[in-house]
């Protein structure tokens, strides 16, 4: 197998109708090269911050609860930036992540923004994160998926995109000042997923004391308000803050304010067990769904003696053998088909098409169904009807390509020797050229990576 | 999940579209300078190469029921049997709604067509019969496209072409901008993919038993390996699947046409003509689709309203199929096909241009062509849109001085 077109498949989104050339004869190199200098894609330029968002929304409620107090009706059903101007925000978020992804010249980057993003989902599902999800991930992921992971950890708990969507910005310690007055309380949803998804995993060994006590350490980590001088941005609330020392996975953490999630959530990113779990989901989504034990211990052994060094852990995923020996095993996401096909293609489909194929292949964009995130196994792709939604999608979006596009050269230039030789004649003989790109797409070759 | 779906607040429904059509197209709606044609054309591709014989079978022929073997379809007065026409030819009983345009001298009959170029690939085939040429060139633009530009330029900055479809197809690519439309919905997956995709998934433990159980679920399988039983055929039908989606595109293309200041010359596409396997005879994958173009045609004409009168449609493929039927039960790639050119403005009821017969065939094997399709789209563009004759031989169709435009086909 062609080395330039495992690396552009496994490690991006795959080849153009140049080929793989651009790869050159190190595909190591190539990757790692992506890691030294990775880029902020322009087309994200000129999004709006998430805070900004955040305030709209305040506004959006304030402005709605005032006309509520004066006997009036809102103009809008529900409350929210997500029922006014949402599905705009959204669109162009989806559509920005996507030719970032497409039409990127260091594809790993955007392979490791995906994988991290479903890593620290914050689910479009919730119609408060729905017009934010695109900005968490530009402003918590992408700027440090090569830096330490309890950075990472830090950056995606303190977005206030993450406050909302696992409601520890509306958490309030019992024993706080303001939790004495008032009826409100602890709430665990971040304290819980940052064990059993962000760090230890759920088989590290944690009890539900410890998801208790994260929640009460993090307890005032929470958003500005309107009437902060840093409205909608992450802002940590001494009054709501639960008193008192706090004991985590058998450490004792004193009462220090804002210090002891500093402190908790470094300490769960250098546990061993979290080293394990990354080391996994890793190499279960580089790799395959069941990854050879080796290449996961060789990833955890990197992770943890580098102390979470992201970028080193990167490049050793890159060495792994087992990465370049398990081509095809592994199933593309309707995410990465799209993307993919659309490289391939050289296709750019617009926003309202994006959106809508992603809905239908079943993974439509920030809307994971829980704060696990997706599947990330050919189970989760590939069943009855999926498979007919795929070939689906793959006919549709053929129908759109140049009729210049010779099938077989995106063929060639995509999979090399990937697909069988009967395959590529059954091709050739297709009634159609938009037919015979459907089969390309659709062929088994395609689907995976 | 919630109700939030990403395709569906901005779904543009066919009724809206062809309501306020000039303003889906992104036309002006007011102040144009005059009109120059209130003509319509229609081109449908038929992709896959039509079986032409099938579709209008030349029963008074000696040896039509000899050549044809097992494809001969019923004579006509026989049950589900061949519609009759004139001249020994009829239509194949799924083509039966368009039918009485025979009788009401709006279907004109061309029954052995060819591009001119002798090619039995279907890629380069279809491009050849797109860019009206005879052989390959670097030159990648629609002679419809061409014949656009002659017509354009009266028109400013209207948009006279329409593609209906994804993408706008080779015939009607070129420097001169063109409409599209697109269906709203996904369409189903076509039975000639889902066939094609069924071979590519065989040996793939995770596809092939996927797919395999996905077809059983939607009782697709019918169409997928051409059984002659109907019921599955009718519910495909019903759900626009395969041969019944060409519909949706019709009533679209009618609406769009029909508009005052809309466009005047659309393509429409149609495939699964590529019947190597098991193609039927009264029933069965042909006939499906046979029935889906005619259903498709007759919805045309219905949402056209009152432009029909003024419109020719013309239906071409890309080459004809083998006489005689394979071993599988259907045809192979052959030379001629038939065209057809019907509407309101057409000079029909009758059979155009020569009959080759089936006596001699083409390398043994095929009908051979007697008319250029070229030939029959010359005369239309002059006689129906008022090309003028040096501009066809130069321009729309290169080097083509040696095809003579067909006359009479139009009513003028």
């Amino acid at each position: 197998m062609n080395e330039s077109i495992v690396a552009a498949s496994r490690f991006g989104y795959g080849s153009g109708p140049s080929g793989a050339s651009g790869i050159g004869g190190d595909p190591k190199r190539w990757l790692k090269a992506q890691l030294a200098r990775p880029a902020r894609p322009s087309n994200l330029d000129g999004l709006p911050d998430a805070a900004s968002l955040v305030v709209l929304e305040l506004e959006l409620r304030k402005s709605r609860q005032e006309m509520k107090q004066r006997g009036e009706t809102p103009p809008e059903a529900k409350p929210g930036l997500a029922q006014a101007q949402g599905r705009r925000y959204y669109l162009d978020e989806v559509a920005a992540r996507y030719e970032a992804a497409a039409g990127s010249p260091a594809p790993l980057i955007e392979r490791l923004v995906a994988f991290w993003s479903n890593h620290f989902t914050v689910s479009g599902i919730r119609p408060v994160v729905r017009p934010l999800a695109g900005a968490f991930e530009r402003e918590a992921i992408r700027p440090n998926i090569l830096g330490r992971f309890e950075d990472l950890v830090l950056a995606a708990v303190r977005h206030p995109v993450m406050g909302l969507y696992l409601d520890n910005a509306v958490s309030v310690g019992p024993n706080s000042r303001i939790g004495e007055r008032r009826d409100r309380g602890l709430n665990e949803n971040l304290g819980r997923e940052l064990l059993e998804l962000h760090t230890l995993g759920v088989e590290g060994g944690y009890t539900e004391e410890d998801v208790r006590a994260l929640a009460r350490i993090l307890t005032g980590w929470s958003i500005a308000r309107l009437q902060d001088p840093d409205s909608g941005h992450f802002r940590y609330f001494e009054p709501i803050h639960e008193p008192g020392p706090k004991t985590l996975l058998g450490r004792t953490y004193p009462e220090s304010g804002i210090e002891e999630g500093l402190a908790a959530i470094r300490d769960i990113s250098r546990h061993p067990a979290t080293a394990r779990h990354i080391a996994r989901k890793l190499a279960v989504h580089f790799i395959a769904d069941q990854p050879p034990q080796p290449a996961v211990d060789r990833l955890a052994a990197v992770f943890r003696e580098s102390r979470g060094d992201l970028r080193a852990t990167t490049e050793a995923l890159i060495d792994l053998p087992e990465c370049w020996q398990n081509y095809q095993k592994k199933v593309k996401s309707p995410w990465d088909l799209v993307v993919s096909a659309s490289v391939a293609t050289g296709i750019r489909l617009p926003p309202e098409p994006l959106a809508g194929a992603l809905v239908r292949l079943g993974q439509a964009a920030f809307m994971a169904p829980s704060p696990a995130g997706w599947g990330d196994d050919s189970q989760s792709w590939v069943g009855p009807e999926s498979v007919l939604r795929r070939v689906e999608w793959c006919q549709g979006f053929a129908e759109r390509a140049d009729p210049a596009i010779d099938p077989l050269a995106v063929a060639d230039a995509a999979l090399g020797d990937a697909l069988p030789k009967p395959a590529r004649t059954l091709v050739g003989l297709a009634d159609s050229r938009p037919t015979a790109l459907a089969m390309v797409l659709a062929s088994p070759a395609f689907q995976r990576r | 999940m919630n109700a939030f779906d990403p395709s569906h607040p901005s779904r543009r429904t066919l009724l809206s579209l062809c309501g306020a059509s000039a303003l889906a197209l992104g036309l002006p709606s007011v102040g144009f300078a005059a009109v120059p044609t209130e003509n319509r054309l229609v081109v449908v591709i038929l992709r896959g190469a039509l079986d032409g014989l099938a579709a209008v079978p030349p029963y008074g022929e000696k040896r039509y029921a000899e050549r044809r073997g097992s494809l001969a379809l019923p004579l006509p007065g026989e049950a589900d049997g061949i519609l009759p026409l004139a001249q020994g030819f009829g239509l194949h009983p799924a083509l039966a709604p368009i039918h009485p345009l025979w009788a009401t001298g709006e279907l004109l009959i061309v029954p052995a067509t060819s591009g001119g170029y002798h090619t039995r690939s279907h890629f380069d085939a279809q491009d050849l019969l797109e860019t009206g040429l005879v052989q390959r060139s670097g030159n990648l633009a629609g002679w419809l496209n061409r014949a656009l530009a002659e017509l354009q330029p009266r028109e400013g900055t209207r948009r006279l072409g329409l593609a209906l479809g994804s993408a706008v197809p080779l015939m009607l690519r070129g420097p001169v901008p063109v409409s599209s439309w697109e269906p709203p919905d996904q369409k189903p997956v076509a039975p000639t993919l889902l066939a094609a995709m069924t071979r590519l998934y065989e040996t793939d433990a995770l596809f092939g038993p996927a797919l395999a159980d996905g077809i059983r679920a939607q009782n697709l399988s019918d169409e997928v390996l051409g059984s002659e039983s109907g019921a599955d055929g009718q519910r495909a039908k019903s759900l626009g699947f395969g041969p019944g989606a060409f519909r949706v595109v019709a009533d679209a293309a009618g609406g769009l046409l029909a508009a005052g200041e809309g466009p005047r010359i659309a393509v429409m596409e149609m495939g699964g003509w590529d019947t190597h396997v098991g193609q039927g005879t009264v029933k069965g994958r042909l006939a499906n689709n046979l029935d889906g173009l005619a259903e498709g045609l007759s919805h045309l004409r219905q949402s056209l309203g009152t432009a029909w009168q003024r419109t020719v449609v013309v239906c071409v493929t890309e080459f004809g199929r083998t006489v005689a039927p394979n071993g599988t039960g259907g045809t192979d790639h052959g030379t001629a096909s038939v065209t057809f050119v019907l509407g309101g403005a057409v000079r029909g009821g009758r059979i155009a241009g020569d009959w080759p017969g089936l006596d001699q065939l083409e390398e043994n094997r095929d009908l051979r062509a007697a008319t250029d399709i070229r030939a029959v789209l010359k005369g239309v563009l002059r006689d129906h849109l008022g090309l003028a004759p040096a501009r066809l031989e130069g321009a729309v169709f290169p080097e083509s001085g040696a095809v003579r435009p067909v006359s009479d086909l139009v009513r003028v």
